[in-house]
């Protein structure tokens, strides 16, 4: 039984059971936290036999938390204490508003580290076990990410993604994501926007219909996949392609019976579009429901 | 390596520790002596568990080159008292369960005194156990099991990458996230 919302109004009706579930970056990063975080989203995947992401999910999940993290890591290596961190950190970010999110990440995950060992070991013993933490998180994450799902798709052959964070010769974690020219394309991409035309009119249809009230992102992407028309290999570009973020992630997983994501203001639309159910398990009242059945 | 406990009088075991004398064939010098407090030096937090404060330096043998602080490894008293917990933890009893779980958080957290001079890889076991910790409320036997197994890899002094990809690979297959620690990170994309 599933409740479908239509209309601003709520109906149950019995749908096949659905056993296939593709999970967009927001999920993701919800699965890789604390247990008491994590438990809704671990729960809700339990009825599911299959479960998929994307590896241009995981492009995204290295971008917005590994590279920042392994940026911290490099920058601890060079001061004494914590509390010299968080100047090294201001001096080095706090001045250029680009930097605000890095910034932001950086200052939390410090705090998030501190919390627990707050004022009961010494300084040195606290840098040490950080840094230790940082190292684990960044070179942990991909064998986490590859552990907690099924399969993960990897239509676009992604090679920002698929390099692993590591150790580089001198001790740094080199968590690096290579710059991508339309001079040396190296992934499959533009080969999987043009298999997917069909899906790609759907969400193009879907963000005209939302018009002004579709999300900065989708209209974004709506801008790039208009340009791509004319010229598709102007999504051969690290910067091109990254906006269509969403979109790659959801048409890798369009096999599969139903989406969940956290992020409903650009995945309410795809799955619309795609015509998938969405599932958020991170709101109860719609951890059953659905915008819209197969 | 056995060093004498400072705070008990006892014999303190440390494991991870790293020996530069066989590699270096340099003189080992008792800290007090060359008058010299080591930077990595740390202040003990709880006498009572056996913190190891005898710290040794390392003299070059060329004149003139720096002194180094030789490594020494984790406070073994600490870490048989983790395995003596684990071996009893009940995890029906939610009372106990939840003692003995912030027993194991506090020893662990106690480990960093002397993580600081172990070996990378004894660093990285003790981070994924902590992470471990201190993500759940209870433990279930197969949790308890892989514990275990990492406090034990924890007291021999040599380590390689192997070990720390064991540990890794039976935690997340556990459950544990290496992330976990960063739960309350705002979710942010693009900078």
């Amino acid at each position: 039984m599933v409740t479908v919302k239509q209309e601003g109004q709520a109906r149950t009706i019995a749908t096949k059971t659905v056993t296939t579930i593709h999970l967009d970056t927001s999920l993701q990063i919800e699965r890789c936290k604390a247990e008491r975080k994590a438990k809704p989203v671990a729960v809700f995947l339990k009825r599911f036999r299959f479960s998929s992401t994307s590896s241009y999910a995981k492009l995204e999940f290295k971008r917005a938390w590994l590279q920042r993290l392994a940026y911290l890591y490099s920058l601890s290596g060079e001061v004494e204490t914590v509390g010299e961190l968080n100047g090294v950190l201001a001096d080095r970010l706090g001045s250029h508003p680009m930097h605000k999110r890095k910034l932001s990440t950086c200052l939390q995950a410090i705090e998030a580290f501190l919390k627990p060992s707050s004022g009961r070991i010494s300084e040195a013993a606290q840098l040490a076990r950080m840094r230790a933490h940082l190292r684990g998180a960044v070179l942990n994450a991909y064998s986490w990410w590859e552990a907690s799902v099924t399969h993960e798709y990897n239509g676009t052959g992604c090679v920002r993604a698929s390099e692993r964070p590591r150790i580089s010769g001198g001790g740094k974690l080199d968590v690096s994501i290579p710059k991508c020219q339309r001079s040396a394309v190296r992934c499959r991409v533009l080969r999987f926007l043009q298999d997917n035309q069909k899906h790609l009119k759907a969400i193009k249809a879907e963000i005209d219909r939302l018009g002004t009230t579709a999300s900065d992102e989708l209209k974004e992407a709506k801008a790039v996949l208009d340009a791509f028309e004319n010229d598709p290999q102007r999504v051969c570009q690290d910067n091109v392609c990254v906006k269509l973020g969403d979109i790659l992630v959801a048409i890798d997983g369009v096999s599969m019976e139903c989406f969940a994501a956290n992020n409903d203001k650009e995945w309410g639309p795809l799955a619309r579009a795609l015509r998938k159910r969405l599932l958020n398990p991170l709101r109860p009242q719609d951890s059953e429901s659905s915008e819209h059945s197969t | 390596m056995i060093t004498k406990d400072s705070a008990t009088g006892g014999a303190v075991d440390m494991a991870g520790f790293v020996s530069l004398v066989a590699e270096t064939g340099a003189n080992l010098v008792p800290e007090t002596a060359a008058g010299n407090i080591s930077e990595r030096r740390v202040r003990g937090t709880n006498a009572t568990l056996g913190a190891d404060e005898e710290s040794l330096e390392l003299t070059m043998g060329r004149p003139g080159t720096q002194r180094v602080a030789a490594s020494k490894g984790l406070d073994k008293a600490l870490l048989k008292r983790a395995v003596t917990i684990l071996g009893s933890f009940g995890p029906d009893d939610v009372v106990a369960a939840q003692l003995d779980m912030d027993a194991l958080r506090g020893l662990v957290l106690e480990l960093w005194e002397s993580a600081q001079s172990a070996t990378q890889d004894h660093q990285d076991i003790l981070a994924l156990i902590e992470e471990a910790v201190l993500s759940v409320d209870s433990l279930t036997e197969d949790q308890i099991s892989v514990l275990r197994e990492g406090f034990r890899d924890l007291e021999k002094p040599v380590l390689g990458q192997v070990h720390v990809d064991v540990i890794r690979g039976r935690l997340i297959g556990q459950g544990f996230s290496p992330l976990a620690l960063l739960s309350e990170l705002a979710d942010h994309g693009d900078s």
